[in-house]
């Protein structure tokens, strides 16, 4: 017998006959001995007894030989199955390369975002009990507004039946000289609250207490360990020594321990000062209730539901700092004083892309889709083109699960390829991620390897089930001694349904992509031509600061404004608060005569400005004047408001003249003006209620200029900082357009849609690729069918027609599901979206439109080379 | 008779093809051969010999096949495949090395004596 067919009949014959052939040999075995004993004259029962000893336990051996046998047929067959595996995917190197890169642009985009959104989304700080930090502020459509006054967080303190407690801290980059080092670092001022609250002690020395943080409380500094090895290289003696924060002594009193990088994701403070040590820099930041420069957290008190203290805060009405008047109304409960997670720090880069990072992992995992889909497609093509060979397996005896398993070891290879050029392809679009993200996000959204490598080997694992196991049962349900032919016009039709199927899955799918990529890019479009209200593109900036007593005296930027006002280059030139750029400040409105419904939202935004200043930034003015240089006093006692402040309160009555309150002061304000709505700080922002004032003369300062020629504006910078260097000494400018400004507040827009577009392509090549394989093999398949017709006098049009109807019907139904899913996203993006309406129907109708055609394009190749087959030569073939 | 020895690991395998090699055995006729071409100086755990026998088979080293025993029994015969005597003489030569190694160290004198 050859051993081929031996090991045919090995496996025909069941698990039950091994088994009790098995038995057989083993009790040969022990007769044998028994018989040699007696031979040797040991008595009968003796001998038996003896064979058995000496032969040791019976089951255990049977058992070894079990596995001695399963282990090596395991190896055996994997091994096989992998050589064959190999050879099967180098004869067929289109469908290997196909599956390998889409797999490796599927799991390494998938990888890549979940490694943001794991670093920026999922990742605790590393302090006492985080879950149960909490952050407080507004809902706004942007996102929580978690800013406070240094008067709203004593406010907070006061709450002790619901709070366990209450931090603040606020940081900046400052120049610091260390132990002979001078450079910028962040410093960070924090409450007396910040380190017990957090639950953080000191490495060495202490770190705060409520002493420290007091007025005339010790000017006092904790270093933090990365600060204090690399200044002090670890010394102990670093407590003690002094820091100079900007000209200003800090004491060293401690070291904060290692791992501890504070409360801003991505921002670790070197050196920590308590919030009262600011007073060295604004001695207006403690007292001043409009100014919002603290971040704040709070600890829920143990055993208080979230429920209980989110009513109560609300209940107490001291939302923001919002001081107890009658005038004011209740903010609305669902956005006024919210309580909110704050177990993981606080981070303006997750504020900003929190969603949008949730968005693009739902994209990306719909190319991953896709990309299995696909796969699932082509391996169903292959496996009917290896219907023959499999039902020839099966009659030499190879079961069904070592057809499967053979199949499978086939996509566990393509998987396992696509998994690692998959990792190595993560790094890049990590790299590219943060392009968009910004050199901010480089320092911590670092690829965290060890992790990947687990979440890639399941996607791998995930992914080759998920394409591979449908089309390998299907393959192996072939009948043994079924002739090819037979079993082509049998199984198949069956088979090709569900081919079918996950076709139109994958065109449903790319829909989606596809869609979701018109309605980001529209996004875009929209946000790069609206103008916020402002002369968006001819405002130009330059903000002008001094050193601490080294600036001129007060007055001299306003003095540089009024040479350029006479400037023939400018339209206008004014100082003032830029547009659409960041930090915000806000009081409560109190307008005479207006009673606020319950729950109203009396937020004014403030706006500082110099006379000129609307005609600088191109802000109009509905009705009223400017301001005058003789009313730049404080308290101011003139305001312009915005359209949509005059209407809150005014109607459709005038509101010139009108005293009001809007400035956290008792002063009775009087209305001069009204300017038309100018977006505030985010263009997608909805109109709010801004108040302007005409700040008084200053140091410091951020001249507004709008040059006659927009074309020249970097000439106007120019001529700006000329004229700043021509007045004064030392003076640090930092200039640029507003159009930067607005640019940079739209990386997160662009990163969407850029990428989602990119997606969006990927996602149709790759359904693209699916059904051009599937009409390829249909047309391959039929070659006979359509001579024949051919022959009988059929038209190229008519072929074309029968052979292109499978990828309409494909299409077209992907089509009628893709366009309801789609919209159904819409509505989950819409946060992320701006002026484009979920109900429009162009947004969806073009990209379908755009899918079938070049669906119907990728089939028409086939169908077309069907129409020109030659009668003759297709007929012989098979 | 001399004293049992122990077996190194690994060389089961190595007795086993040996004496299969010399013609085609039943499990316990190969014990025997064992016992006989080692002068009975190794002891062979007769449980043992088992599991390994079909581990040599499944790895294709030795082919089986039902016959009818010297005592007119059905017993399962073991042969040597054409894997198996490669591997045979892979196995001899490489204990050969080590034997010679092993003696030659053992031989070995403190130098410059």
């Amino acid at each position: 017998m050859t051993s081929a067919l031996k090991s045919l009949w090995r496996r025909l014959v069941g698990r039950q006959q091994w088994e009790r052939e098995m038995d057989d040999e083993l009790r040969f075995h022990l007769e044998s001995r028994a018989a040699h004993l007696v031979s040797q004259g040991v008595p009968d029962a003796e001998a038996a007894r003896r064979a058995r000893v000496e032969f040791g336990g019976l089951e255990s051996n049977k058992e070894l030989c079990r596995e001695a046998s399963w282990a090596a047929r395991v190896a055996d067959e994997t091994a096989r199955n992998l050589r064959y595996a190999v050879r099967s995917l180098l004869k067929h190197p289109g469908f290997t390369a196909v599956g390998v890169i889409s797999l490796a642009l599927g799991i390494g985009a998938n990888l890549a975002i979940f490694s943001l959104v794991e670093r920026l989304l999922m990742t605790s700080l590393p302090v006492r009990d985080p879950q149960t930090l909490y952050q407080v502020g507004r809902m706004k459509p942007e996102g929580l507004e978690n800013t406070h006054s240094y008067p709203h967080f004593e406010t907070l303190h006061r709450h002790t039946d619901i709070f366990e407690g209450v931090l603040a801290w606020s940081q900046w980059n400052r120049e610091v000289l260390t132990n002979g080092h001078k450079e910028k670092l962040m410093v960070a001022f924090v409450s007396g609250s910040y380190f017990p609250v957090l639950g953080i002690d000191a490495r060495i020395g202490r770190t705060f207490t409520e002493q420290d943080d007091r007025p005339g409380g010790a000017n006092v500094a904790v270093l933090s360990y990365a600060a204090w090895q690399r200044f002090f290289g670890g010394a102990a003696n670093a407590v003690g020594q002094f820091l100079d924060v900007e000209g200003f002594r800090f004491q060293v009193v401690g070291v904060a321990p290692a791992g501890f990088e504070g409360t801003v994701i991505g921002e670790p403070p070197d050196v920590m000062i308590p919030l009262h040590g600011n007073l060295a820099f604004n001695k207006n930041a403690i007292s001043a209730e409009g100014m919002m420069w603290l971040h704040a957290l709070v600890r829920l008190k143990p055993g208080v539901p979230l429920s209980t203290a989110r009513t109560v805060f609300r209940e107490r009405g001291i939302e923001l700092g919002k001081p107890k008047r009658a005038e004011l109304g209740r903010l609305d409960p669902a956005t006024g004083g919210v309580i909110e997670d704050g177990s993981r720090g606080y981070s303006d880069v997750r504020r900003e892309f929190s969603q949008a990072l949730l968005v693009l992992m739902a994209l990306v995992a719909v190319v991953l889709l896709i990309a299995c889909a696909n796969l699932a497609t082509l391996l169903f093509v292959r496996g009917a083109g290896r219907a023959g060979e499999m039902s020839l397996r099966l009659a030499l005896g190879a079961s069904r699960g070592q057809l499967i398993r053979q199949w499978m070891t086939e996509c566990l290879l393509i998987a396992a390829a696509g998994g690692v050029a998959g990792i190595l392809l993560a790094r890049w679009i990590v790299d590219l991620l943060l392009v968009f993200i910004g050199e901010e996000g480089r320092r911590y959204l670092q690829f965290h390897n060890e992790r990947n490598w687990i979440i890639a080997v399941v996607l791998t694992v995930a992914t080759s089930l998920l394409f591979g196991l449908l089309p390998a049962l299907r393959a192996s349900n072939a009948t043994p001694g079924v002739t090819l032919k037979d079993f082509q016009s049998s199984v198949l039709g069956r088979k090709r349904r569900l081919a079918r199927w996950v076709l139109t899955l994958q065109m449903a799918a790319s829909l989606v992509l596809v869609t979701g990529a018109a309605l980001f890019v529209r996004t875009l479009w929209n946000l790069n031509t609206s103008t916020g209200g402002v002369a968006r593109s001819e405002v130009v900036f330059a903000n002008v600061r001094f050193a601490r007593d080294a600036g001129p005296p007060a007055g001299t930027l306003d003095e540089v404004v009024e040479r350029l006002q006479r400037s023939p280059l400018f339209v206008g030139v004014s100082l003032g608060r830029t547009p659409l750029a960041g930090g915000r400040s806000w009081s409560w409105a109190t307008v005479p005569g207006y009673t606020p419904r319950p729950v109203e939202d009396n937020i004014v935004y403030k706006v500082e400005t110099a006379p000129g200043y609307f005609r600088a930034t191109g802000i109009p003015l509905l009705a009223g004047r400017d301001f005058e240089e003789k009313e730049r006093v404080w308290p101011p006692h003139v305001t312009v408001v915005s359209e949509s402040f005059a209407k809150h309160y005014f109607g459709d009555r005038n509101p010139l003249g009108t005293k009001v309150r809007v400035f956290h002061t008792d002063d009775q304000t009087e209305i001069i003006g009204v300017a038309r709505d100018a977006k505030y700080s985010a263009l997608r922002e909805v109109p709010c209620d801004v108040a302007y004032y005409p700040g008084v003369r200053s140091v410091n300062g951020t001249i507004l200029a709008r040059p006659k020629n927009p074309e020249n504006r970097a000439g106007a910078i120019e001529e700006i900082r000329a004229a700043v260097t021509a007045a004064t000494k030392n003076a640090r400018i930092n200039t640029g357009t507003l159009e930067d400004v607005i640019q940079k507040s739209l990386r997160r827009d662009r990163l969407v849609a850029q990428l989602s577009a990119v997606l969006g392509i990927m996602g149709i090549l790759i359904a693209a690729i699916g059904l051009y394989g599937a009409m390829a093999y249909e047309v391959a398949r039929r070659v006979r069918e359509i001579g024949i017709r051919i022959a009988l006098g059929a038209n190229s049009w008519q072929i074309v027609r029968t052979t292109i109807r499978e990828a309409v019907v494909v299409t077209g139904i992907g089509v009628l599901v893709g366009i309801p899913t789609s919209m159904v996203a819409a509505r989950l993006i819409q946060p992320l979206l701006f002026e484009v309406s979920p109900s429009d129907l162009t947004i969806f109708v073009v990209p379908a439109a755009l899918l079938a055609i070049s669906a119907l394009l990728v089939a028409f190749g086939p169908a077309r080379r069907a129409s020109r087959l030659d009668p003759v030569q297709s007929i012989r073939c098979d | 008779m001399g004293k049992h020895a122990e077996l190194l690991p690994g060389t089961l395998d190595l007795l086993i093809l040996k004496a299969v090699s010399l013609s085609p055995q039943h499990g316990y006729g190969v014990l025997l051969r064992i016992e006989q071409i080692t002068k009975e100086a190794l002891s062979i755990d007769q449980g043992a010999l088992y599991p390994a026998l079909y581990r040599l088979e499944n790895k294709g080293l030795l082919s089986t096949e039902w016959g009818v025993s010297e005592n007119n029994r059905r017993a399962k015969y073991y042969e040597l495949t054409a894997a198996g005597r490669k591997r045979l003489g892979e196995e001899v030569e490489g204990w050969n090395r080590l034997a010679a190694a092993m003696s030659a160290a053992i031989k070995a004198k403190p130098e410059g004596a």
